[in-house]
């Protein structure tokens, strides 16, 4: 299982800044992360199942947009980030 | 007034004299106001004879054709001067109340020039203009100086330099409404030489637009756009800029001790998650703002104040190795109280600290110790010291002492949170930023790591510099109109074209400002070559440049500056020396300037 | 010459131009800018199936040999650049879009996502299409103060920071237009709900 930290205000929602999630590509992890974590779904997907503007998703450091998108691959050993959107500087 | 007060307020400290000329109605549409008027009156008034600290370098605060209209954030003014920390032209921007209240005297800008015997300060009331002994506030700190001068929120606002400024601190800050600041590259020592201590301003005039109905439509359209953006109406202010810690610390470009690793392991305990749920008080915001980015925080020994940014937050933790949020955000509050710029002074610490552990400086400074925070930055307020080293920045000190290379400066300006080995494009920003090392003149954060307005790769280098070019561009109009850059999160350059055409009365088209910026950014750079500076100024430390980063997202990547440097001068339209091309210069308007000099 | 996050780039948005049908086999063009050189689609190549040779480098100005196998709307492309901060531009062919040019001067989005994205959108009319001095002027001076325009019975040329900000307007330009279409058929009285939509037509 996947590592899946979480940050601003995804957090709050979820009560917890990290769970870990089985999935071998992004869009399957985040479809067991919404059974368990129900609360984050409309935060983070919306109903055609892309994510929310400004959400940015990354494995190891880097984001799956210029990765395979939510096709992109994940395993055991991977930390993934979402990110609720986020501005500053 | 309608945009322009059409006046410029001048005033000599030698000889005392005040007189107030009228604005150039043709410089103003060239350069509009901000930090475009102030480079522009700049380029007249302190030629390469003057040095910083000299009497005859000029303090010129400006505000901009917006300020003070009411539009979204349109209460920000900015300082030109010279730095004498870089000797760079230097412009500094700041929000609050004081900028939107100095155009409410009248006047578009104040010129600042000589130096008083005596410690003085300057009154605009109502009353009239005068400069009055501050003989009784020379050695207070700036929130007793504000305090004492009758700060009075949306109707009596004070500027003033604090201990640091006084004693030519080369950090230091020039500190507006008590806690804003117009923090970088030393204006507050400039003010300082000047014996100038404060400014105080009373205005009763309104920037009126001309067409009341067009500006209506772009408030409600400006408004509606803000409150859209889950960016400006709920990332900011929830959670501050703080919020950007983590992302950063993500992918791997988050400088730590140093410059020396890209991920800091206590990230997550100064982030604006961590800031939000312990020593948040509450939000609040600038004059005419929505977006309400500001943290009022109380840390847990009781000590209440403004902040900590990012970039304060990650000067005084990442950068030093620590990750105690109090003691950061008390750091913040001090630096506050005697003016001094947070990311400078952080910055310079950190450098500091790996000097004393690597036995270039005799200290039992280490990385990750918070204690001695405090009395390190009052002694540099007070130059006392190690703190009369730290008082001249971090290339002095690092160079004094011998170890040049662990100075994370650019042209002497200490670099903010960004490692440019895991964002390529902000390398190029800091290498060609006109005052030195900056992420504000250009900030690659939004394409290279936001997604803002698109996803760009933060590794590539193919194609960066026209991004640079056009954020650069973008970054010198929004600080000449002035707005605030969390405005343009939510809004692009074409609702500050069409509110400045409702307040002016004269057609912008957002190209038009983009012309602008492009024609500041110009003219800035035709500044530093008229000082001596080449494009061998335009690089980074050798640590980014040759030391790949160890490990994380990041790793083994170095700044890879040489192929974006030169695509950047094409797309400037420079040659190989990094020069305007004379056709480039005639297309800006800017060929008649440089004729008797270059 | 190109590198391969930009030949990706180039690759991926013309396949969605064209399986979007917002241009026919060998129609419409992108270009980008990088340094003093513009990046653009070779003549005759097929937007939705570009390969990496399907590329001409050429300079702002002036003749290169880029020039000849270089797109036939070249000088549309470099005026833009020269007036406009973009550094991305993408020309297509959207169908409804042009439906509306022929009849409109401006198009002026009725759906709530269009009226925050584009606002209005105006159309120029040129004498003498593709590739023009005429076309060049006219378009470049309209995308000074828009992200996307149309030209009359022709298509559209949009701007941007990047190819996929370029494609995002033009997409947006579309959806806008099949909405407008699709209400004008179907023939009722639309209910306001924008406040302040008359400033669109200023806009």
């Amino acid at each position: 299982m996947a590592q899946v930290k979480l940050f601003g205000g995804l957090q709050r929602k979820a009560g917890t800044t990290a769970v870990t999630i089985p999935g071998s590509n992004i869009q399957a992890l985040l479809q067991n992360l919404f059974v368990t974590h129900p609360e984050l779904e409309t935060a983070v997907t919306d109903d055609q199942h892309h994510l929310q503007p400004h959400v940015r998703v990354m494995v190891n450091g880097h984001d799956i947009e210029l990765g395979d998108g939510l096709e992109t691959a994940v395993t055991d050993q991977d930390v993934i980030a979402i990110f609720p959107p986020i501005a500053g500087g | 007034m309608e945009g322009w007060a059409g006046k410029i307020l001048d005033i000599d400290l030698t000889s005392g004299s005040i007189e107030t000329l009228p604005l150039d109605m043709e410089m103003a549409r060239l350069f509009l106001g901000g930090r475009g008027l102030g480079a522009r009156l700049l380029w007249d008034l302190v030629g390469p004879e003057v040095k910083p600290l000299d009497p005859e370098n000029a303090l010129i605060f400006t505000t901009g054709p917006i300020t003070a209209s009411s539009s979204q954030t349109s209460n920000r003014f900015n300082v030109s001067t010279k730095s004498p920390l870089t000797n760079t032209l230097l412009h500094a921007n700041s929000g609050g109340w004081w900028g939107m209240q100095f155009k409410r005297t009248g006047y578009d800008a104040m010129i600042i020039r000589g130096k008083s015997e005596t410690p003085v300060m300057i009154s605009i009331t109502e009353a009239g203009i005068s400069i009055d002994d501050a003989s009784d506030l020379w050695g207070k700190t700036v929130f007793e100086t504000t305090e004492a001068l009758g700060q009075d929120r949306n109707k009596r606002n004070v500027l003033c330099i604090g201990p640091a400024g006084e004693n030519l601190v080369r950090i230091a800050a020039i500190m507006n409404d008590k806690e804003r600041s117009l923090a970088r590259g030393g204006a507050g020592a400039v003010m300082g030489s000047k014996n100038l201590k404060a400014i105080v301003v009373e205005g009763k005039e309104k920037n009126k637009p001309a067409d009341k109905d067009q500006f209506k439509f772009m408030l409600y359209e400006t408004g509606k756009l803000i409150k859209a953006s889950p960016l400006t109406s709920q990332a900011l202010p929830e959670f501050g800029t703080t919020v950007v810690m983590n992302v950063v610390n993500e992918i791997g470009a988050l400088p730590t001790r140093n410059f020396q690793e890209s991920q800091f392991e206590d990230a997550h305990k100064i982030s604006g998650e961590t800031i939000t749920d312990t020593i948040l008080v509450k939000n609040q915001a600038c004059w005419a703002c929505p977006i309400t980015c500001t943290r009022i925080t109380k840390t847990a020994s009781g000590e209440e104040g403004e902040g900590p940014e990012f970039e304060s937050a990650w000067a005084f933790g990442a950068q030093c190795g620590v990750g105690d949020l109090d003691a950061i955000t008390e750091a913040n509050f001090l630096c506050n109280d005697l003016g001094i710029d947070t990311i400078s002074m952080g910055n310079t610490i950190g450098c500091a600290m790996e000097m004393a552990e690597k036995g270039f400086i005799d200290n039992d400074l280490r990385f990750g110790d918070a204690t001695k925070f405090k009395e390190l930055i009052r002694e540099t307020a007070y130059r006392e010291g190690l703190g009369d080293d730290l008082a001249e920045g971090s290339y002095r000190l690092a160079e004094k002492y011998g170890a040049p290379e662990l100075s994370m400066t650019v042209k002497k300006l200490e670099l903010p949170a960004y490692d440019p080995r895991g964002m390529q494009g902000q390398g190029l920003v800091y290498a060609t930023s006109n005052r030195g090392a900056c992420h504000e003149t250009g900030n690659m954060l939004g394409p290279e790591v936001l997604s803002l307005p698109r996803l760009i790769d933060r590794f590539a280098t193919q194609g960066k510099a026209g991004i640079v070019s056009v954020h650069q561009n973008s970054a010198a109009v929004i600080d000449s109109l002035v707005y605030c850059k969390f405005s343009a999160m939510a809004v692009a350059e074409e609702f500050f074209a069409r509110t400045l055409t409702a307040v002016t009365g004269q057609l912008f088209t957002a190209d038009d400002l983009m012309k602008v910026g492009e024609r500041v950014w110009n003219l800035e750079r035709l500044y530093n070559l008229r000082e001596g500076f080449t494009s061998a100024d335009d690089t980074l430390p050798d640590r980014l440049l040759n030391v790949p980063v160890a490990e994380g997202p990041s790793e083994g990547f170095v700044a890879n500056l040489d192929p974006m440097l030169v695509e950047y001068y094409q797309f400037r339209g420079w040659d190989e020396n990094g020069v305007p091309k004379p056709e480039k210069l005639e297309e800006l308007g800017l060929a008649e300037l440089v004729q008797p000099v270059m | 010459m190109i590198d391969q996050r930009l030949y990706e780039e180039f690759r991926d948005i013309g396949r969605d131009i064209f399986v979007t049908g917002m241009t026919s086999s060998h129609g419409g063009n992108m270009s980008v800018r990088v340094g003093d050189k513009i990046i653009i689609k070779r003549r005759g190549a097929q937007l939705g199936r570009l390969k990496r040779t399907d590329f001409v480098e050429t300079s702002f100005k002036g003749k290169d040999s880029g020039i000849i196998r270089a797109s036939t709307e070249l000088i549309v492309h470099r005026a833009i650049y020269e007036k406009t901060s973009a550094l991305a531009v993408v020309h297509a062919h959207p169908r409804t879009a042009i439906v509306l040019s022929l009849s409109r001067d401006e198009i002026i989005p009725i759906d709530n996502e269009g009226s925050y994205l584009l606002r209005k959108i105006p159309v120029v009319t040129v004498e003498l299409a593709s590739g023009s001095k005429e076309m060049a002027e006219k378009v470049s001076d309209a995308l000074q103060g828009y992200k996307v325009i149309m030209q009359r019975g022709h298509g559209c040329f949009a701007v941007g920071q990047t190819l996929e900000e370029a494609y995002a307007w033009v997409s947006a330009l579309e959806e806008v237009s099949d909405i407008i279409l699709e209400h004008k058929l179907m023939g009722e009285e639309m209910i306001e709900y924008r406040k302040h939509s008359e400033g669109y037509k200023n806009w």
